[in-house]
């Protein structure tokens, strides 16, 4: 606001200025044109007759008659004409032969005033016959006049611009204010609107009225950044409330197991309780596995190079082939000649060592498990589903989510529910896409491309 | 009393049954919200005990399901999650009581205990009869300071007598809240407890505080009943 009052000021005065100055300028000039127009007048009055120089001007020569000071003499100095009240302070110069005109500033009586001084010849009498024998006589024709009126006017003109420019720039800063407070109103209902936002309760705004038309991509801007600060902060609370019900609860088992074994101490009831004592301790020590794992992932910094899918699945559905076969899953593989990710390898069998562990855990008894591993000209696809499970199809949009497990998964405890946490971590960090389906006849599908871009 | 546990961690489920079986209550445990729902709406329990995040259906469901077809047991939760307002939720969702895991399985064990002395409209933890106490706190009967040697099941047939002390209660009501069910309850089980208890207050020279209402149940005589205010 200050910034527009200065920048109004400035222009104004930068404009008040050379208003004043043209003014000025213009008006000394109209004076010394008058001036000349003025010496023109009676220089053209002065005639030659018979050889005797003389004005043609019958009237007073005093200012108060002829508006102007005048002063008339040959080359010999001699006065021809003179106004009573010609300065003597002026004096008499000698006259300089040859015709011109020339102007200069003069005070007389203090006043400030413009003289022009005009050599010329003095032209013959008309009337008289023998004009063309004698030569024309050298005169100087000098008139004063005051400039009084014309600074007064400069004067005026100055006062009234400064005047002038006081009130519009007092009116343009009142014009300024009213209309800058008015623009910004809306800014104040979006101030406003955001102060009300409460940080335990994120929703976006209801702006009520709309905002100007101008300010609705600010509006729907803000009303964006609320939802996916909302979305944000609800997943951040799912996952503390998930982490807090999987990390207290082996330890509220714990602590009832102790205490109840010491409260009713009892020999087979404080053997059990030791037995599940150590269990309780290898599954939070999994717990922790885990949470470090899906740490790592996101600050992998490993070298990249070209590795084999196929290879790798191999490897792990070897691994597990065992526990498989107890449950009576079958086990498949289908994978395009040279199938490769580049990334780092650890990464890789990291990702596959997970889904395929996630697999083996949540098929139900006598299903399958299938890698299909595809590679087309800009990208390579690896896609595993597993099935029967226990999940609907509205389960896929939280599969990624830390600690998420289905209901029926939530019985075991051997698995905690941060398996495809860490493989959609990991598959992020390397520039993999992710998609997650569970179809209507409850197969699980995870499909995970590479594009080589 | 008998109490129903709805928890979905097997181990948690088996430590607690034992432990408040240990302190004379009679117990069942389920491990999802449907069952602990079935469970809830079938049997008139003294207490449950609720887990908030459960498989099938999460613990405030069964809350509020259970409140609004009008259950009146006490519910205590017992849940992982401790911000305020989760406190909050479960209690204006009809909870009587709210305790965060990892927990003290003396703390639980006493606000079971306050939980069902509220629910019998009991404040003091000591109910006197003709000069047999019954201290809630320390889980004794004392009759001129010496302890009563009591069967887990005959304490918990008595405590649950002096608790309702005055009103006759038919055997059927006791095998209810004594018996949990995981128990096969002989149809004398509840007389032989009985003459149990009185063969007890013989021995230890007490007055035989059981009456028997022919056809109706057993009731406490509550010439001289008092209470005292030891807390």
């Amino acid at each position: 606001m200050s910034l527009i009052a200065i920048g109004l000021i400035v222009t104004m005065s930068i404009a008040g200025t050379a208003a004043y100055i043209s003014a000025a300028a213009a008006l000394h000039a109209q004076l010394d044109a008058h001036l000349i127009e003025r010496a023109r007048t009676f220089a053209e009055l002065v005639v030659q007759e018979r050889g005797h120089v003389q004005i043609d001007f019958d009237g007073e020569l005093d200012e108060d008659t002829i508006g102007a000071l005048l002063d008339v003499v040959d080359v010999t100095g001699d006065v021809i004409a003179r106004s009573p009240d010609w300065p003597e302070a002026i004096g008499s110069l000698p006259v300089i032969v040859g015709s011109s005109t020339r102007l200069s500033s003069v005070t007389v009586d203090g006043e400030p005033s413009r003289m022009v001084t005009m050599t010329h010849e003095a032209s013959f009498d008309p009337d008289e016959p023998s004009s063309g024998a004698t030569p024309l006589a050298v005169i100087r024709t000098r008139v004063i006049m005051r400039t009084s009126s014309v600074d007064e006017a400069v004067a005026s003109i100055g006062r009234s611009l400064v005047l002038g420019g006081a009130i519009a720039i007092l009116g343009s800063l009142a014009c300024v204010l009213i209309g800058v407070r008015r623009g910004l109103r809306p800014l104040s209902r979006v101030r406003d609107g955001l102060a009300r936002v409460d940080a335990e309760r994120i929703e976006p705004i209801e702006w009520s009225p709309e905002p100007p038309i101008e300010l609705r991509p600010i509006t729907a801007a803000v009303n964006d950044a609320l939802r996916r600060l909302k979305h944000a902060m609800e997943r951040e609370r799912r996952f503390t409330d998930a982490a807090a019900h999987e990390l207290r609860t082996p330890i509220a088992e714990l602590r009832s197991l102790t205490d109840v074994a010491s409260k009713w101490p009892d020999g087979e009831r404080q053997r059990a309780a030791i037995t599940e004592a150590q269990s309780i301790a290898k599954e939070m020590e999994a717990i922790v596995e885990c949470l470090l794992d899906a740490a790592r992932g996101q600050a992998s910094e490993e070298s990249v190079e070209p590795v084999a899918l196929g290879k790798v699945v191999q490897k792990e559905l070897s691994r597990v082939r065992a526990r498989a076969e107890a449950r009576g899953l079958s086990l498949g593989m289908r994978c395009a000649n040279g199938a490769a990710w580049v990334a780092p390898p650890a990464a890789v069998e990291r990702i596959v060592r997970n889904l395929v562990d996630n697999s083996i855990e949540y098929t139900s008894p006598g299903g399958s498990v299938e890698f299909d591993i595809t590679e087309e000209r800009d990208c390579t696809t690896m896609r595993v589903q597993n099935g029967p499970v226990s999940m609907r199809p509205q389960d896929a949009a939280s599969a990624f989510e830390p600690f998420w497990r289905s209901d029926r998964s939530r019985e075991s405890r051997s698995h905690i529910g941060m398996g495809l946490t860490i493989v959609d971590t990991l598959a992020r960090s390397i520039g993999v896409d992710r998609l997650v389906e569970v179809t209507e006849d409850q197969a699980f599908r995870v499909t995970l491309t590479q594009s080589r871009h | 009393m008998r109490i129903l546990i709805v928890e979905d961690s097997q181990r948690l489920r088996d430590s607690l049954s034992d432990g408040l079986r240990s302190a004379g209550y009679a117990v069942d445990a389920v491990g999802d919200g449907r069952q602990g729902l079935i469970y809830a709406r079938a049997t008139d329990y003294d207490l449950i005990i609720l887990d908030m995040m459960l498989p099938e259906m999460d613990g405030l469901t069964v809350l509020k399901t259970y409140r609004s077809t009008h259950g009146q047991a006490p519910v205590l939760i017992l849940s992982a999650r401790d911000r305020i307002e989760h406190r909050v939720e479960g209690l204006r969702s009809g909870a009587d009581d709210y305790l965060v895991k990892p927990f003290d399985f003396d703390e639980l064990l006493a606000r079971v205990e306050a939980l069902c002395r509220r629910a019998k409209g009991r404040g003091a933890n000591t109910i006197n009869v003709r000069g047999v106490t019954l201290d809630l706190a320390s889980q004794t009967f004392r009759f001129e300071g010496e302890e009563l040697v009591l069967a887990p099941r005959e304490f918990s047939m008595l405590r649950y007598l002096m608790m309702n002390s005055g009103r006759t209660i038919p055997r059927m009501e006791l095998e209810e809240h004594v018996y949990d069910s995981n128990r096969q309850v002989w149809s004398n089980a509840v007389d032989s407890a009985v003459a149990a208890i009185r063969r007890a207050l013989r021995v230890a020279g007490a007055p035989n505080l059981i009456r028997t209402r022919r056809g109706l149940g057993y009731q406490i005589d509550t010439e001289k009943i008092e209470e005292s205010a030891r807390r």
